[in-house]
């Protein structure tokens, strides 16, 4: 029983108000309810039909392995009934306090019309209307003595409502008793997070103890056993998040990568769920967490990563001098793909590098320039070095820059998430200069004939 | 039972595989083709949470629909795992079938041959429901090369 509304403040036509709502979606859920019962009632019904005639044949009390078995099944299909009644209780409660609530509201808009008539003949200043205080706390005593009654049938259903039980998904205390010995809680952080508010689930099986109580009496399934996460796994990602930031810039503890390293787990614990699986190594979500662990661990191994830079960003590291040589220049022209100083770890900097002036110098120059030429930030034209001597160290030619302005070394180097990534065509191939071509193109004949019947060559 | 459930004899029961295997096509088709049609819709009604008396002073309504909205919430999450229990069940028996294919075999199954077949259901049904990962698409999104 819930608390007394004071009514006495609302009047016929704020209670019509209140009342005045659409139904339809809570009427709808009756409906839901019913049918869950229903299904769950046939279904479990079916569930224990087919147990039963498996049962005859597979007999839990001479088998420990069909014992298991049918203690899943039992399960399901007590958690099947519980639910049925549930739902139907639920069901019954909703449709009593919206069938009362439709009473009410009509009862409450009768009044309400009544008020309305009132009104137009006070306003046509009709002789015998009672006074206008005497008809309207009238009504409004009819209509919150309706409001009281209605509370009291929402009291006494309310009382009836049923919280379904969550059934424990999937399976985790069966399994749990079989693992480990006991008969209670998940086996793993990932399992479904209803079971953490799901009541201790039912009988053990006879000989089993707790982890506290001793030694597990199910000990031959050792190899079974889950593991905790891997703490190598835990230290590369971990690592891999210092050394993934870029220099001098910090990242919030919700970062992609502490999101990753907590993804990363309970896709591995979700992959542990299974001995075979993990005995296999290829669980989908196992190959998902490993793949991101190899993702990150790939950082690591790349040494761009820790002496990335972009433009505007002090360089770091060894690659501060290659840096320097490549970094003068917007692009190569005729170089690899990605010469061109692209650091897609600073948006600003891919967003510079997609302006459209940037390109249309870059195209044209290439187009009216030999190739191997470079353009530099000022706009001033120069020659290409090779990548040995970028190797070499800065060439005298080359236009210094002020460091706090240089783009990236030229490869593309990154994603926009800062994830590494190399191409083939990132290569810059170590090219000699001032020697013959060793691809010449051959020399066009002045004349060629194709032979009898050839059409459309004309060379 | 045996502390470590392996060194029961084979126990002489007259089971048949076949059996198993029937067991796993009735739920699968009269168990899991009950709830898989029927319990999306519900859990879409369901799951819509409390349609009216938002705007009413009664006290007594607000409780009643504080504990509804509990039940909804809890109703729509027992649909969604007894689905999955279903679908884990079917699998296991279906693995059960498959693994003995004669009685003297499943009648010498250990425990630790049926948690290995009830875990590797367990985690193949799991993996089904995994989301599926973000595809590059936004430029916040991370890329799988």
């Amino acid at each position: 029983m819930s608390g007394q509304t004071n009514w006495t403040p609302y009047d016929v036509p704020l209670l019509a108000g209140i009342l005045n709502e659409d139904l339809s979606g809570a009427w709808d859920q009756v409906g839901a309810w019913f049918s869950a019962q229903a299904m769950l009632d046939d279904a479990s019904s079916k569930l224990q039909d087919a147990r039963d005639g498996l049962a005859v044949v597979w007999p839990p009390e001479k088998s420990p392995t069909a014992a298991v078995f049918f203690r899943l099944v039992d399960r399901l299909t007590e958690s099947m009934k519980t639910t049925s009644l549930a739902s139907n209780a639920n069901g019954n409660a909703l449709y009593h306090v919206l069938t009362n609530q439709d009473a009410t509201k009509a009862e409450v808009d009768r009044l309400h019309s009544t008020w309305s008539t009132y009104q137009r003949l006070g306003a046509a200043d009709q002789q015998d209307i009672p006074d206008a205080t005497e008809w309207q706390g009238a009504l409004n005593r009819q209509a919150q003595q309706h409001m009281a009654t209605a509370d009291e049938v929402i009291n006494e259903y309310a009382a009836t409502l049923v919280v379904p039980q969550v059934v424990p998904m999937p399976f985790t205390s069966d399994v749990g008793a079989l693992v480990s010995g006991s008969d209670g809680g998940p086996l793993h952080p990932s399992a479904s997070p209803a079971d953490a508010n799901l009541p201790p689930s039912g009988v053990g099986p006879p000989n089993v103890t707790t982890p506290e109580q001793g030694t597990p009496v199910l000990t031959g399934l050792e190899g079974l056993r889950l593991p905790a996460p891997q703490p190598t796994q835990v230290q590369d990602l971990t690592q891999a998040q210092a050394l993934a930031e870029p220099a001098g810039h910090s990242r919030e503890p919700e970062s992609d990568a502490t999101n990753q390293l907590v993804e990363a787990r309970n896709l591995a614990a979700a992959s542990d769920q299974s001995a075979t699986a993990e005995r296999r190594g290829t669980q989908p979500a196992a190959d998902g967490a490993q793949g991101r662990l190899r993702s990150i661990n790939d950082v690591l191994t790349r040494p761009e990563s820790s002496a990335r830079s972009s433009i505007g960003d002090t360089v770091v590291g060894p690659a501060a001098d290659r840096t320097e040589i490549a970094g003068s220049g917007l692009g190569f022209v005729g170089a690899a793909p990605g010469a061109a100083a692209i650091d897609e770890t600073r948006g600003n900097a891919a967003n510079r590098l997609r302006r459209p002036n940037s390109a249309s110098r870059v195209g044209s120059a290439e187009k009216s320039l030999g190739l191997g030429t470079v353009i530099g930030r000022d706009g001033t034209i120069r020659p290409a070095q090779t990548a040995s001597e970028h190797a070499n160290g800065p060439a005298a030619s080359t236009i210094p820059v002020p460091r706090q302005a240089r783009p990236g070394f030229g490869r593309l180097t990154g994603g926009v998430d800062g994830r590494p990534r190399t191409t083939f065509a990132d290569t810059i191939w170590d090219m000699p200069v001032g020697v013959p071509a060793v691809l010449a193109a051959s020399h066009e004949t002045s004349t060629h004939d194709p032979g009898p019947g050839v059409i459309g060559i004309d060379r | 039972m045996t502390p470590d459930g392996d060194a029961s004899p084979p126990l002489a029961i007259d089971v048949d595989p076949n059996k198993v295997t029937g067991f796993a096509d009735t739920l699968k088709a009269n168990v899991q083709g009950t709830i898989a049609p029927t319990a999306p819709g519900l859990t879409n009604t369901l799951s819509t949470g409390v349609t009216f008396g938002h705007g009413s002073p009664s006290v007594a309504l607000q409780a009643m629909l504080d504990t509804y909205a509990n039940c909804l919430i809890t109703m729509t999450q027992q649909l969604k795992n007894v689905g999955t229990c279903v679908d884990i069940l079917v699998s296991v028996a279906n693995q059960i079938s498959a693994n003995y294919s004669s009685s003297d075999q499943l009648a010498a199954a250990s425990i630790g041959d049926i948690n290995e077949v009830v875990l590797g259901a367990v985690a193949t049904v799991l993996a089904k429901q995994v989301p599926p990962m973000p595809t590059g698409g936004g430029r916040d999104e991370p890329r799988y090369a």
